[in-house]
């Protein structure tokens, strides 16, 4: 095994410039091998349902709350059902800009979610959560 | 000359004398021992004149026992004296029938014998019965006169008007605190007690009463010996010379203080009763159990708007309340009645005018000592007033929450937005100074200004909807719908020329609205142009914009399209919110639809949605005149 066991991030999020952003700073930090951003959730949750290689499963999803179409709630909801299916168990944060104290509680309530983050994402935000996880898992 | 009588002649005269006065005479020899007794005394004492001896002893027996010693003694000392010390006696004597007479009984040794012995006694006796009895009349009458006053507690004064005295009983100084005798009793010093308000009303009515003879009987106040002034009542009557010119003037006085003072704080007590009622708009009714009677006082009519001669029965008063109230009453008197203790409800009630009012109607049962009921007595008020105010506030409350609620969510979703501008800012920045790839740092360059104009549109965005918040609804004029519908259409032109559609309209039935000019030209660019934007990828648009008026006071605008739709179990909540994208179609801002909203709220309008997916999409405006 790699020393570096955070093999794959998803990043769900409909905000381009968050996107390009974050994936500058992961690919610059050496934080895990392989991104993959997803600018709708749906075609997150697609990808998702798929049977999946250990390799191609992600170790960790940053996803967005306010999104058209699907937003982080109801892609949460559809993610429960095929969680049980997944060989590798996602640590899930949500990252949003939104400060209002309803999303906050209901991000909370959620067992699947592991904490709430509020952009902007900074590179050291970024390290530290990418950190924890690997402590987690070692 | 003199003149000499004969016995004969004595003895004529005497007769006259006993026949026609009441006296009747007696000659005592006293050595013979014979009482003579005139017969018209024996018949006084119902006796016939051969029925008595004429004795002494006789005449002993006839006077009341209790008086005899009495007499006897007087005679002795009229003997004893010489004559010296007249015997004159009230004695009592009892008739045959046992009835006591009194007698005034006189007589006089006429004859003495040598050793200054008594011979000869005469003398008189008057039946003064009935003088006797009118002075006991008299002297009982005056007694009941004294016990009447005392329990009545009157005083008494009798006024001397030639030479101004006035005597005032006990009791009269009494009432006013005084001891008898204390004020000098002259009519001016009385009339010195007499309260300044009354004097002069006062010395009109003694006027009356002494020039015009009307009745003086009247209430007014006097000053106590502790200062404050006491209410009296006091009759009184004049009593007159044969030419009617008035000598005196009696009277009394009778204590009402308490009388009269619970007689004012009544007539206050009721005044003010009146009075909060009137203001409270709340009256007094009763339910006569014995009698099935209802009571309604004059405020109850009021309320109800019935005239004075409506006589409320248990079947009338009903109909005043809503048909869909008569079980919920019904249950509240049966509780009522089964419990035997109170009830309380506030309804609705028409006047006989149908006039809408709300009433609180309160009832206590009153019931006699074995429980049961007699009375259902209690109150109506009126608090339409005070509903209405509830109300007023209520939606007020409701309202302002509302406001609040939308400037909340408005500041949460506009620092998200302008959050996520300025974070991305901050963060390209950051990037670009350390690239060192010049490729990649035009790219962020490119990627910086994006976001620069992206945030300065949202801040336009929120500068519309701040001036919609803003918006004072006084400034509403009627404003035509195909003006703004022409306007719109003359805006999109370009959008419309992209994509063959049918845009119709229908303005017929209600062509104006009280509303902005310039709001319902935003509504009607934005509904069109979500129109277009929505449209279904297989089918070209139609749009029909149709405004109705189905009651008075109310008007819909419906723009109908056949576009893609939307799922309104998924979104319905979010349709109006601001920045809430539901089809990924890059043009969305999510502003449209939140703008549309708050201009019509703001307007005291509302808009709402009905949807099928891939079928089309109705929005409807409501406004209400109200």
């Amino acid at each position: 095994m790699n020393e570096n066991i955070i093999e794959t991030a998803y990043l769900i999020d409909d905000d381009r410039i968050y996107l390009y952003t974050a994936e500058r700073f992961i690919k610059y930090l050496k934080l895990c091998k392989n991104i993959k951003v997803y600018r709708d959730a749906q075609t997150a949750l697609n990808q998702l349902s798929k049977e999946l290689s250990i390799e191609d499963s992600p170790d960790i999803i940053l996803l967005d709350i306010n999104m058209p179409v699907m937003d982080g709630w109801q892609f949460l909801e559809e993610f429960k059902k095929i969680h049980p299916k997944l060989k590798k168990k996602p640590t899930i944060y949500l990252v949003t800009s939104s400060v209002l104290p309803s999303d906050i509680e209901k991000a909370k309530s959620i067992s699947l979610v592991s904490d709430y983050i509020v952009k902007p994402v900074t590179p050291e935000g970024l390290e530290k959560i990418f950190k924890s996880i690997k402590n987690k898992s070692s | 000359m003199q003149h000499h009588f004969s016995n004969e002649d004595i003895n004529q005269v005497l007769d006259v004398v006993t026949e026609t006065t009441l006296a009747s005479f007696w000659d005592w020899k006293i050595q013979e021992d014979t009482q003579f007794i005139s017969p018209k005394f024996k018949k006084i004492l119902g006796y016939e004149n051969t029925e008595l001896p004429n004795t002494h002893e006789t005449w002993k027996s006839l006077i009341h026992p209790e008086d005899l010693p009495r007499a006897l003694e007087s005679i002795e000392k009229h003997i004893s004296s010489k004559g010296v010390h007249p015997f004159r006696e009230y004695i009592r004597y009892r008739r045959k029938d046992h009835a006591v007479i009194w007698v005034i009984c006189s007589g006089r040794v006429i004859n003495w014998g040598p050793k200054g012995n008594p011979l000869r006694m005469i003398g008189t006796s008057v039946d003064i019965t009935e003088l006797k009895e009118q002075t006991a009349q008299i002297k009982k009458n005056q007694k009941r006169f004294e016990i009447l006053h005392e329990a009545i507690h009157a005083g008494i004064w009798d006024w001397n008007i030639l030479n101004g005295k006035l005597y005032c009983s006990d009791r009269f100084y009494e009432i006013l605190g005084y001891a008898p005798k204390e004020i000098p009793q002259l009519y001016n010093e009385v009339e010195k007690l007499i309260h300044p308000d009354d004097l002069s009303w006062v010395r009109h009515a003694l006027a009356e009463h002494l020039n015009d003879k009307l009745p003086f009987s009247h209430t007014f106040r006097l000053r106590h010996k502790n200062g404050s002034y006491h209410w009296v009542e006091s009759r009184g009557n004049a009593i007159r010379d044969e030419t009617e010119q008035p000598l005196r003037m009696i009277g009394s006085i009778i204590d009402v203080d308490e009388a009269q003072k619970s007689r004012i704080e009544l007539k206050r007590s009721n005044f003010l009763l009146r009075e909060t009622a009137r203001i409270a708009k709340c009256g007094g009714w009763e339910y006569d159990f014995h009698s099935k009677t209802i009571y309604w006082s004059n405020a109850v009519r009021l309320i109800h708007e019935v005239d004075p001669s409506f006589n409320p029965t248990l079947l009338n008063i009903i109909r005043f309340s809503l048909h869909e109230d008569y079980p919920f009453i019904k249950l509240e008197m049966t509780k009522c009645f089964q419990t035997k203790s109170s009830f309380e409800i506030e309804i609705p009630i028409y006047t006989a005018k149908q006039n809408k009012r709300w009433v609180r109607i309160y009832a206590k049962m009153i019931t006699d000592d074995a429980g049961n009921p007699i009375l259902l007595r209690g109150i109506y008020h009126d608090i339409t007033h005070f509903r209405e105010q509830q109300q007023e506030l209520k939606s007020t409350i409701q309202a302002l929450k509302a406001h609040n609620d939308r400037l909340q969510e408005f500041a949460h979703i506009v620092s998200h937005n302008m959050r996520s501008h300025t974070g991305n800012l901050n963060i390209l920045c950051s990037l670009s100074k350390n690239e060192p790839d010049l490729l990649e740092k035009d790219k962020i360059q490119k990627m910086i200004e994006n976001t620069a104009s992206k945030l300065n549109a949202t801040i336009e965005e929120i500068i519309q909807v701040i001036q919609v918040q803003a918006f004072d609804p006084e400034e509403r004029r009627q404003c035509g719908l195909l003006d703004s519908f022409n306007n719109a259409l003359h805006s999109l032109s370009s959008e419309i020329q992209k994509s063959p559609c049918r845009i119709t309209h229908d303005f017929s039935e209600s062509p104006s609205i009280l509303f902005d000019k310039k709001f319902l030209d935003s509504i009607f660019v934005n509904l069109i142009s979500n129109a277009i934007r929505y449209k279904h990828p297989q089918r070209n648009l139609t749009l029909h914009i149709e405004s109705s008026q189905p009651e008075k006071g109310k008007q819909l605008i419906k723009f109908q399209d056949n576009g893609i739709g939307i799922d309104l179990k998924r979104h319905g909540k979010k349709v109006f919110g601001l920045y809430n994208t539901f089809h990924g179609n890059p043009d969305a801002h999510g502003v449209g639809l939140y703008l549309v909203k708050n201009q019509l709220q703001a307007l005291g309008a509302n808009i709402r949605i009905e949807s099928i997916p891939n079928m089309g999409s109705s929005l409807i405006i409501e406004i209400s005149s109200s």
